[in-house]
């Protein structure tokens, strides 16, 4: 059934070979788009929490803006509207850089600041969701603001929501797909060239599904893994017990080898 | 320590002074003019009926509530809202928590070396070597590799109390520490506090343990109502309390 894949393209390639090329571009945007969201996303969901009004409005605006517009109208706000916005001189610059990074940019920056803005609204509830004794705690032993957010609220946040972020892993692998409506020749893309050039309609979208399902596999175990790993010791399995952490080095080192000696 | 405590000027005044204390919550006083001394290496039990504005006492003495009315003035620093560096006074008030409140994802010594480390700036093996020192006065050493949800109620709050004495705060304040516990371990726990107060510990102690109270407390203090309606020595307070709602109080506390 796949066996057209294997077939000769007019450009010399195989079929399978412009799969695979959507298919790094699919991860290009997945991958990277993920990391901007997830560092955009952390900082504007502390913002949902802080007690100045003035952050706190701002990150809300934020939210309410990038995840209550459609993808596709992100997208096509980014490509088309927004070179027609800036200065004429910058505007034909941006229209000017060649594809495929003509695209890229843009898609990769519109599904960013869009799972910024879905990922920021997981940490705030992350970081609600601890107890009240917590900051208070810490804000008895003298900790900053600062240092309560970067050694006690954000490391138990960030393991909260793992389970939550799974889905946000997956989301922005599959909107990916939209960026094919301005001219990114991702993984859909290419299924869809497939198809209109062997008329194998469904050889070709059978193997983007077959594709995409199994990197659907791929990031559900990755985040299960993650999971595990930075579970709390002593806690059960389950929500209240996970976690993603941004950063290991929660005490720089945590336990010197000396400890045997006090022991 | 205590030589250096000795020539220290401030010694001489107050550990704690509270005057004319008023804390609301929207339009509710919790506390209504509260006036409370606390000396250099004075123990003080805090007892009253529920509601009646203990915990809201104690933890306007660390900032953690914000009082509206009156003035605290702790080690010689005043409490205003406008206060620079109210991180730096908290350093010198340890605080034990009826629920514990470690830290989940720290271990037993990073709960400990945590504040120290990065609060007081010492250095790695310093503050290794304090949380080491303090879980051992404690007796739960052997657990410093542990994680909090790994030990019993009572270790979890030695564990508490050892990461406050590890600030060297100049007073401890405990808000009812031994009520979340089972009965079996609340001994190991008042036990440890009896020691600390052994070792001249400046103490306000939010608890309903007389036995504890008729151990350390130089003074009692009955609330009620956002009040201070009773206060005295232990054994008289609770053979033969002034006023009739200690009385009450206590009938109810013995049975
Ligand atoms: N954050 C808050 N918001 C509103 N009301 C509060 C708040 N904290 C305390 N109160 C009210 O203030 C009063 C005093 O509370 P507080 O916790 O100080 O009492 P307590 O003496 O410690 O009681 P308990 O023995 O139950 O711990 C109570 O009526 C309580 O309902
Ligand atoms: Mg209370």
């Amino acid at each position: 059934m796949f066996g057209v894949l294997l077939e000769k393209t007019m450009d010399g390639q195989r079929y399978i070979d412009w799969l695979l090329s959507g298919l790094g571009w699919t991860l290009a945007l997945a991958f990277f788009g993920w990391w901007i969201a997830f560092a955009i996303g952390v900082v504007v969901g502390i913002g949902r929490t802080v007690r100045s009004s003035f952050f706190g409005g701002l990150a809300r605006l934020y939210v309410e803006i990038f995840r209550n517009i459609p993808v596709l109208v992100q997208m096509f706000l980014w490509y088309f509207v927004l070179p027609e916005l800036l200065p004429s001189a910058m505007g034909d610059w941006i229209k000017q850089i060649p594809p495929p990074w003509g695209s890229f940019f843009p898609a990769l920056w519109c599904l960013s600041l869009y799972t910024a803005a879905r990922i920021a609204e997981q940490v705030r509830a992350g970081i609600e969701a601890l107890p009240k004794g917590q900051p208070e705690a810490a804000a008895a032993l003298g900790l900053s603001r600062y240092l309560t957010y970067r050694h006690i609220i954000l490391p138990q946040a960030l393991r909260l929501i793992v389970p939550s972020l799974t889905s946000e892993v997956m989301g922005i692998y599959k909107n990916t797909s939209v960026a094919l409506t301005i001219g990114m020749m991702e993984l859909t893309a290419q299924a869809r060239q497939i198809s209109d050039a062997t008329f194998q309609t469904f050889t070709a979208f059978g193997a983007a599904t077959l594709i995409y399902l199994t990197l659907a596999l791929i990031a559900y175990q990755t985040m299960m893994l993650i999971d595990r790993a930075v579970r709390i010791p002593g806690t059960a399995p389950g929500r209240e017990a996970v976690g993603l952490d941004i950063d290991d080095s929660i005490l720089e080192s945590p336990l010197p080898g000396n400890m045997e000696v006090v022991k | 320590m205590q030589q250096e405590r000795a020539v220290n000027p401030y010694d001489r005044f107050p550990m704690v002074i509270v005057e004319h204390l008023i804390k609301r919550f929207g339009s509710f006083n919790a506390l209504s003019d509260v006036n409370l001394t606390v000396a250099r290496g004075e123990k003080i039990v805090l007892c009253g009926p529920s509601g009646s504005g203990k915990s809201t006492l104690i933890r306007c003495i660390n900032h953690i509530e914000k009082h509206d009315y009156g003035r605290i003035v702790v080690d010689g620093v005043e409490l205003t809202d406008r206060i620079r560096d109210i991180n730096s006074v908290r350093c010198e008030v340890g605080m034990v928590f009826q629920s514990f409140n470690l830290f989940p994802h720290l271990s037993v010594v990073e709960n400990c070396m945590l504040a120290p480390l990065k609060v007081r700036g010492l250095p790695q093996s310093e503050a290794l070597d304090r949380a080491m020192a303090l879980l051992r006065k404690v007796r739960i050493h052997d657990q410093a590799k542990k994680y909090p949800a790994q030990l019993s109620g009572g270790q979890q709050q030695r564990v508490a109390i050892a990461r406050a004495l590890c600030m060297q705060p100049k007073i401890m304040l405990f808000d009812e520490p031994t009520s979340a516990l089972d009965p079996e371990m609340v001994k190991e726990v008042l036990e440890t506090m009896v020691e600390l107060a052994n070792d001249g510990m400046t103490m306000v102690c939010v608890t309903h343990e007389m036995g504890f109270a008729r151990e350390v407390a130089d003074r009692v203090v009955f609330m009620d109502c956002g009040s201070i309606v009773e206060e005295g020595d232990p054994s008289t307070f609770f053979r033969a309390p002034n006023t009739e709602r200690a009385r009450v109080f206590l009938n109810q506390i013995v049975h």
